[in-house]
């Protein structure tokens, strides 16, 4: 959609990146006159900032509808100031040396209208602040018209003729308490870009539209919570708050009429005054029994932080800020209200050991003694490298600098590794091969300044929502483009400007052939590859076989297409290239990854800001895990097990008798199958559901059977779980300290918001305590002092500390030691000894696990919005589990007339059961029809982790990473499942209707436009510009 | 060898409501408020003595009449009321700081129909005063 209104083309003008921008230009500073008075302000940011302490919030000054992160929306008035004698609205005047404001204004008419414009806020919305849940001391609407002095009502509330909005699962929408500010509806717009909210100025009564105006719960609307987030009242409020906040919002809808209607009789008399101390000592008294805590997200790598407002327990909303860095006021459905799991009913409280034929629960002190005791008999007896140890990308650094530890000084192994081999360990090999660090090159803000994104096998709306929610800003502000190529047309690919559908498994062959194209016809970057690129010789002549025919031939996709594409993207100016699990799961999955690395090395994309190579990481701190040496290969911060000096420097820190071997250890894939030869004997899992997420499900299991020892460290009693000897419960991210390492390579703390739940520790003290009963004492108190030691150790992080992590800073490895952070990598050198980057030749292999006629079905799998990876904690939230309540196997209308087979009535419909069998296994689920697979394929989400029945033993070469995506399978139709094996989860067999519920967001009918249409209310009859009055009646 | 077996967390109980007096009984022990209320507990029966030192049943029964006038108040003639004393205050605070007026001043003030209204209110309800102390058995 492209607008060609003033106004819009202001707004586009005014693009920044929202997330923390290193690029930027450092902020300017302007003094400008306040009634005469100098005020420093930041050159071209909106005046009103200068205002207000802090920027854009109202203390001394109001300040409504203006967000820092959203922009002027001009729609309330509160802020009107006088320059030139004219009234301005200032959060849209922008301050420059010399400009002088009269906040008086020519006969008082400046605050006249300041004051006018809180009436009508107050026509539109009760002032019961007192019971009001939104009051905790810093409700922007409150403050914003107690600033512009409003003492008495002049107009008097005048209620809309609509009933709240009750309808969605998370949030309720009160119109009656709307200021019609248009910040939820900028927000859902133009951040979030889901485009669902809006207000139609042309009604009588104008409130805010879900879809054009049908239930919230009941359209397009994600979730992202967004709009209720930045709304600057209790118009928009989380389900979770709603009662629960205050010291006096539970009381009965009976007792609360009657408690306002006397406040308002009383108002006339008293005035405002009163009643806004009275609000405040509630706030004060609230606040005080309400904890906030700056957190880190649990679920994917975008690292969002934000506060977490508790009660003891009790989690009472989730609030993103501005400071944020990598999210700003951005969150997805599942980090803003997914955090159910936190206080389920079926969280483990007590150790568990395994006792004949069932699991008794025991002390801490037995537990730990069994896992010491056991784990010293299979190294006494069969030696250290019996053992291995399976980190989780859920914890923290400092955890899983203490699970290598653990592996490597107690144990004396190298076999430790972490689920990243499931996913990201060939985009990292990828970027090891061309540019030497295994990272983002860049931050999200390099991606929304970016003039070209190459998106190839992300799901990135579903997998990644806010860096999603940041490239289709980008896209619909900043014109930047979309190139996405995936199997699925998803909701990237549905507002792509050129989507791809490739073959299955060929990525590496288009890529390749628009690399050759490039260089054939001269568009490449000769500059940037004379001076910074190595080997191009051989690489040129390596891209001999990938002809633009021969990839139509073999990827279905034009040749002409591809040309257009190679021309489009060696003119961007600047272009970044993203790619997932679509990707990295294939058994050339490192290849393709280096394939992409090489496109841009060819068109010069990297080093400079907007450009660069993105595998985004999927699990919290996947990239942290192997950061910090939770892999086989590495200790922390990639020193190569191979190199004698790391492993003597690694020994004598550790006071090891001598130094390790210097041979890599067995990766997650090769204890696995090191347990069916028979070598390995024991398994140490800190919270990873290994027998439902590793592939081959089934093999994985029978190995765990196998095995002589298996302690879990877990919230819930996972299906891991059943095969463990010992079961310890540990902690969620809500309650314990540390850091997590995002997609970005950026380091951020997590607080601790509550206690650990009775019975459970942190994982931190877990392996501190099995280390302890092993006999080395490491005596952590907290893990501060695990970072101290990191740095001490690891150049990367040598300048990592909790302090400089204080709050919402963090920082970007490499971070030197004296605390200087790498935002960008490669400005100057690559990550090589030579500083060049390398391009690497390349030559394709077939995927495995064909189609066949046995099997003619390729299946795709991965992530929905809703979910995250297997379920464990996604499946436990109520709300979530509501809008997608189960797996499902998703076809086309034409596969599924074509492949119904007997039983299916003449070809498949949405909601029939089907048993779906690759060549290992199978799995039953509904369908779903829709056009967002092609035909021939199909997609199993798999958040019910059954996926992995099907997938099979091959992997990547070069990586060891299961070829998860290359699978075959045949359908059939089934009469539906037995009840749901797995204890504690919301999921309950139903047997009729579609997988999705009529109500989910995939059904909805978004209503895009530019912002809020500020200029529709100024049109209005009704509308005049303050201090006029507005006529009797007016409702805008 | 392990042979995957289940496991059912027993429900846990409901702690909700002692979570919430644990963290008021912390509340009020790192206020001082505890300690307070631990005394004002302890030296309970001198605190009621001394409390029905002061009270008896006299004032209790004047607390109420009073309260009971306040509640059959119209607050609208109330307001007219509160805003006649609030300027009854201001002017007699100029009127204090100005030179005393004479005799005839005090007379020619009678010609003022606000000042003839403000003694009407005032003798009439001082009449009404007096007559309720008549009307007392």
């Amino acid at each position: 959609m492209t607008s060609t209104e003033p106004a819009d083309v202001d707004r586009r003008a005014a693009f920044r990146p929202l997330s923390e921008d290193a690029a930027a230009d450092p902020p300017r500073e302007v003094t400008v006159s306040v009634d005469g008075k100098p005020v420093t302000a930041v050159e071209g940011r909106p005046v009103l900032e200068a205002l207000t302490t802090p920027p854009g919030e109202p203390d001394t000054f109001p300040s409504v509808c203006y967000h820092p992160a959203l922009g002027p929306l001009q729609t309330c008035d509160a802020c009107l100031v006088e320059v030139d004698g004219e009234l301005v609205r200032s959060c849209a005047t922008y301050a420059e040396e010399g400009l002088a404001l009269d906040t008086e204004g020519t006969g008082g008419q400046a605050a006249s209208a300041r004051e006018e414009a809180a009436q009508r806020l107050v026509r539109k919305h009760v002032l019961y602040c007192t019971i009001c849940d939104h009051n905790d001391g810093a409700c922007t609407l409150k403050k914003g018209i107690e600033s512009a002095n409003l003492e008495f009502e002049r107009i008097g509330h005048q209620p809309k003729p609509y009933e709240p909005d009750v309808s969605h699962a998370f949030y309720r929408y009160d119109p009656d308490q709307c200021i019609l500010c248009g910040r939820c509806v900028e927000a859902c717009q133009d951040v979030q870009v889901t485009e669902t909210l809006s207000i139609d100025w042309s009604s009588d009564d104008p409130r805010v539209l879900w879809d054009g105006g049908v239930p919230a719960g009941e359209s397009s609307c994600v979730s992202c919570g967004h709009c209720v987030t930045v709304c600057p009242c209790n118009a928009l409020m989380e389900v979770t708050m709603l009662g629960r906040a205050g010291l006096m919002t539970d009381w009965p809808e009976q007792t609360r009429e009657p408690a306002i209607a006397m406040v308002k009789d009383v108002e006339p008399t008293t005035g405002y005054e009163p009643l806004y101390l009275l609000s405040d000592l509630e706030a004060t008294a609230r606040m005080a029994a309400t904890d906030t805590t700056k957190t880190v997200c649990t679920y994917c790598g975008v690292g969002c932080s934000f506060d977490v407002l508790t009660r003891g327990r009790e989690i009472l909303k989730i609030q993103p800020q501005v400071e944020g860095p990598a999210n700003s006021i951005s969150t997805c459905v599942k980090g803003k209200f997914g955090w159910d799991h936190v206080n389920a009913d079926d969280r483990l409280t007590h150790p568990l050991v395994r006792d004949g034929d069932r699991f008794r629960e025991t002390t801490w002190e037995e537990a730990l003694d069994v896992v010491a005791r056991r784990l010293r008999g299979i190294v006494d007896e069969h030696g250290s490298d019996a053992i291995g140890v399976i980190g989780s990308s859920k914890a923290t650094n400092e955890e899983s600098y203490l699970t290598q530890k653990l592996a490597r000084q107690v144990i004396g192994t190298h076999n430790v590794d972490n689920c990243s081999r499931y996913c990201q360990a060939p985009a990292t090999q990828g970027l090891w091969r061309t540019v030497g660090y295994g990272g983002d090159s860049g931050s999200i803000s390099d991606l929304e300044r970016a003039s070209l994104v190459i998106m190839v096998g992300t799901n990135t709306a579903d997998s990644h929502p806010v860096i999603a929610s940041r490239l289709r800003r980008a896209q619909k502000l900043n014109g930047q483009v979309h190139v996405v190529a995936d199997l699925r047309r998803h909701t990237m690919a549905q507002r792509a400007d050129h989507f791809l559908k490739p073959a299955p498994g060929t990525d590496l062959v288009w890529l390749s052939a628009v690399a050759r194209c490039v260089l054939d016809e001269g568009w490449a970057d000769e500059a940037f590859l004379k001076e910074r690129v190595s080997g191009l010789d051989d690489y040129r002549a390596s891209l001999a076989p990938y002809t633009l025919e021969y990839a139509e031939e073999r990827t279905g996709i034009a040749a002409d297409t591809l040309r257009d594409l190679a021309r489009t993207i060696a003119d961007a100016d600047s272009v970044a290239a993203c790619w997932a699990m679509g990707v990295t799961q294939h058994s050339m999955g490192s290849d393709t990854s280096t394939a992409i690395s090489n496109l841009l090395l060819v068109t010069g994309n990297y080093g400079r800001p907007g450009t660069g190579a993105y595998p985004l990481r999927g699990h919290n701190n996947v990239q942290g895990c192997s950061d910090y040496g939770t892999i086989n290969s590495f200790y922390p911060g990639y020193q190569p097990v191979t190199d004698a000096d790391v492993a003597q420097k690694f020994a004598q820190a550790w006071s090891l008798p001598e130094p390790m071997k210097l041979e890599a250890g067995l990766d997650n894939h090769g204890m696995i199958d090191a347990v069916h030869e028979g070598s390995l004997k024991g398994l140490v899992v800190v919270g990873e559901e290994i027998s439902l997420v590793d592939a081959n499900a089934a093999y994985v299991q029978e190995a765990l059977e196998q095995l002589d020892f298996l302690v879990v460290s877990e919230l819930f009693f996972s299906h891991t779980c059943r095969y463990a000897d010992v079961i310890l419960p540990a902690v969620s991210s809500l309650e314990k300290d540390g850091t997590f390492t995002n997609t970005e390579r950026r380091i951020q703390r997590l607080n601790q918001a509550m206690d650990p739940l009775p019975g459970t520790r942190p994982d931190w003290q877990i392996l501190q305590g099995i280390a302890e009963r092993l006999g080395h004492v490491w005596g952590y108190t907290h893990p501060r002092q695990v970072i101290d030691e990191i740095a001490g150790l690891t150049p990367m992080f040598a300048g990592v500390t909790w302090d400089r992590l204080e709050g919402y800073d963090s920082l970007q490895w490499p971070v030197a030691e004296d605390g200087t952070d790498t935002p960008l990598l490669y400005e100057e050198s690559f990550h090589f000894d030579d500083g060049l980057a390398r391009l690497h030749p390349l030559e394709f292999r077939e995927p495995t696990d064909a189609v066949d006629d046995e099997y003619p079905l390729h299946v795709n799998n991965g992530r929905v919005l809703e979910h995250f990876h297997e379920g464990n904690f996604t499946m436990r939230s109520e709300g979530l589990s509501r809008i997608a309540p189960d797996t499902y196997v998703e076809m086309s209308p034409r596969t599924a007339a074509e492949y119904g087979g007997p039983g299916s009535r003449g070809g498949l419909r949405t909601g029939d059961w089907v048993r779906l069998t690759s060549r290992r296994g199978s799995l039953e689920a509904r369908v779903l029809l829709s056009d967002e697979v092609a035909d021939g394929e199909v997609y199993v989400p798999m958040q019910t982790g059954a996926i992995n029945r099907l997938t099979s033993n091959e992997t990547d070469p070069d990586s060891h990473t299961p070829a998860y995506k290359e699978l075959a399978a045949r359908i059939e139709c089934v009469d539906g499942p037995g009840e749901d094996e797995r204890p504690g989860r919301r999921r309950k067999p139903d047997r009729d209707g579609s997988p999705l519920p009529r109500h989910h967001h995939r059904y909805g009918s978004p209503t895009p436009q530019l912002g809020v249409r500020v200029e529709e209310k100024w049109a209005r009859p009704d509308y005049r510009t303050p201090p006029q009055p507005d006529p009797e009646g007016a409702t805008s | 060898m392990a042979r995957p077996l289940g496991y059912l967390p027993p429900t846990p109980p409901d702690t909700a409501a002692t979570d919430e007096l644990d963290d008021l009984v912390a509340a009020l022990h790192e206020s001082g408020l505890l300690r307070a209320l631990t005394g004002g507990v302890r030296s309970y029966p001198q605190l009621l003595g001394t409390l029905l030192d002061v009270l008896d049943a006299r004032t209790v029964r004047s607390v109420v009449a009073l309260t009971t006038a306040l509640r059959d108040l119209d607050p609208d003639q109330a307001e007219r009321l509160a805003t006649g004393l609030r300027r009854a205050r201001e002017d007699a605070a100029t009127a204090v700081e100005s030179k005393a007026e004479g005799p005839l001043a005090l007379f020619r003030r009678m010609r003022d129909p606000d000042t003839r209204r403000g003694i009407s209110a005032a003798l009439a309800a001082l009449a009404a005063v007096g007559g309720a102390m008549r009307d007392r058995p």
